[in-house]
């Protein structure tokens, strides 16, 4: 508790000390941007390293090879298909679902509101390891396993809650006096709907388009009990590939992984507030 | 942040009235059904079969509650849900200590401070897997990490042991999982207005006073829900401690290894109940004692 002390003083009587403090506070910052860092640059390195044993801070020498192998014996371009059409089936059966859901719970009176939450969030409360036995089990006898609508289906139940609660905060949030103008102003429901709802809507959307994304692009424990040869992921690739000794090849698998998330990571900071999404993201 | 977001859900949202809405209930259940029926199919049915699977016995027939004597009756199982606790707790209250200096230092807008926020979502977007392999290779015997410690420390005697331990556990948990703490304590500590600090200030309180009597119980609520997310995606962890746990093996690694490894389905399902039980009750008790920071506190 110290560091927190140091940190508290540092910024309301910056005169007592500012040396020492400013050493402590900098000092935090880049161990904290170290930490956090660091395992990226572990990866990238270990993808494209050659004679890297004992003792050697860099590798001896660079080489393409294991990403080579990651594209042609692992099948990759295949994978990676696999990943984006389950991510997209996700986000359509996460939108149409979710989204009436949403509406009625932002914008209409429903009775047993607090209850109906709740069970709609429960999903994202329990582990998902608790559930995924079962969801394997009615699978198998709903011939869903080793299908991607099966696996985007089991997706959704993670996504949906997500979508939900973003959702139907941004129709609460819909500024009633424009929605009263566009009715004053005879516009129809369904021009209405396109013109004012929609644009009011579409941070929500946009949130909740990204998040349902990753949620699927990066889960595991659902896809690990439902996916079959057909419908491999990269998630459950990068796993088989550390499973089989071949660091080096999940290293690659891995860069190739990250580059989603680092696009996404840069939409999100420049279009949504961090504080705002945290009940999407779900990093099991 | 999602806990606001509900608030204002429940506060109940403009024109909220059905007399306003054509239709009325009818058409507000229809709009409930897709949603309530998805979840029912998919997840309230599976926690169903999973909970049938755990009372059935091996034969087939009959009903045995055989599974959950057997785990209650086991130090080894109890060990097992100590060990997740464990961590779960570690990782909650090590996040709180790195959460609450780094939102304190982040809301002076120091220079680079935007960089370092995005650099505090960087953990949340990637896998887990991905993190953790990167991990591994950094704390690794021969990784960049030891041989540092090895040129610092040249006294020490051999490479230090953090894979597939306890402690490394912990330090890429924390990791993976500290974001959420940070990003709500820092959310909270902006929220809270320097002239309320500056009074105390003013009043003649000490810095550490200001901060244990101003600062820390207004930047509180912060700090609990995004620790309550911590707290759970800890305790729910399974691919890292399946790849990174070595022989420690947390409730989600041992259910899925008794299911999909030794066919075990009535102990798995059974150790999947146990592990849901638990995690309800153990947000039921955060939530409930951890309503103020600091009891007894004054002011």
């Amino acid at each position: 508790m110290t560091a927190v002390a140091v940190a508290a003083g540092a910024r309301i009587r910056p005169r007592v000390g500012p040396g020492l403090s400013r050493l402590i506070t900098y000092t935090f910052l880049l161990a904290f941007v170290l930490y956090v860092l660091s395992p990226f640059l572990a990866i990238l390195v270990t993808s494209i390293a050659q004679d890297w044993f004992g003792g050697r801070i860099l590798p001896g020498s660079l080489t393409l090879r294991w990403f080579d192998w990651a594209f042609n014996v692992t099948n990759l371009p295949g994978v990676m298909a696999n990943s984006f059409i389950i991510a997209g089936l996700t986000i359509a059966i996460s939108l149409v679902i979710g989204i009436p859901t949403a509406w009625a719970l932002g914008r209409r009176h429903v009775r047993a509101r607090n209850v109906l939450m709740t069970l709609i969030l429960l999903p994202k409360t329990v582990p998902p390891i608790t559930f995924a036995l079962g969801l394997s089990r009615e699978f198998y006898s709903f011939d869903l396993v080793d299908t991607h609508l099966g696996v985007a289906l089991a997706h959704t139940t993670l996504a949906l809650p997500f979508v939900v609660l973003i959702m139907s905060a941004t129709f609460a949030g819909l500024d009633e006096r424009v929605l009263e103008a566009g009715r004053v102003c005879g516009g129809n429901w369904f021009r209405n709907l396109v013109h004012l709802v929609l644009p009011m809507a579409m941070p929500g959307l946009m949130a909740s388009v990204l998040f349902t994304f990753v949620t699927s692009f990066n889960e595991f424990t659902l896809t690990l009990v439902t996916y079959g040869p057909d419908t491999l992921t990269l998630t459950v690739q990068t796993y088989l590939a550390i499973g089989d000794g071949f660091l080096e090849v999940a290293s690659a698998i891995s860069v190739v992984l990250l580059v989603p998330s680092v696009i996404l990571l840069l939409l999100i900071q420049r279009q949504i507030r961090p504080e705002n999404i945290l009940g999407g993201v779900k990093g099991l | 942040m999602a806990v606001q977001f509900l608030r204002r859900l429940r506060s109940g949202g403009p024109g909220t009235s059905s007399a306003r809405h054509p239709g009325g209930r009818a058409v507000t259940a229809a709009l409930l059904v897709p949603a309530i029926a998805f979840l029912a199919l998919f997840f309230f049915y599976p926690i169903l079969i999973t909970f049938g699977t755990s009372i059935t016995p091996a034969n087939g027939t009959g009903v045995t509650l055989e599974e959950y004597l057997t785990i209650l009756s086991s130090p080894k199982d109890w060990g097992v849900i100590a060990l997740t606790l464990g961590l779960a707790v570690g990782t909650t209250v090590i996040s709180v200590l790195l959460a609450v200096p780094l939102a304190l230092i982040l809301r002076r807008r120091i220079r680079g401070h935007r960089a370092l926020r995005l650099l505090v979502l960087a953990p949340l977007m990637i896998l887990a897997l991905v993190s953790a392999l990167g991990l591994l290779i950094l704390w690794d015997r021969n990784g960049w990490l030891n041989l540092l410690f090895s040129r610092l420390l040249p006294f020490s005697d051999g490479p230090l042991q953090i894979d597939y331990t306890i402690p490394g556990l912990l330090i890429f948990y924390t990791w993976l999982y500290s974001p959420f703490t940070i990003l709500t304590t820092l959310s909270a500590v902006e929220g809270i207005d320097p002239n309320v600090e500056e009074a105390a200030r003013v009043s003649g309180a000490a810095p550490w006073r200001v901060f244990r009597s101003v600062t820390l119980p207004l930047a509180w609520p912060g700090i609990r829900a995004g620790s309550v997310l911590t707290f759970l995606l800890a305790f729910g962890a399974f691919s890292v401690p399946l790849i990174a746990g070595g022989n420690h093996r947390p409730l989600p690694v041992l259910i899925y290894t008794e299911a999909a490894v030794f066919q075990n389905f009535e102990r798995g399902s059974a150790l999947a109940m146990v592990m849901a039980v638990v995690a309800l009750a153990a947000i039921a008790l955060y939530t409930r004692f951890s309503s103020k920071p600091v009891r007894g506190s004054a002011g």
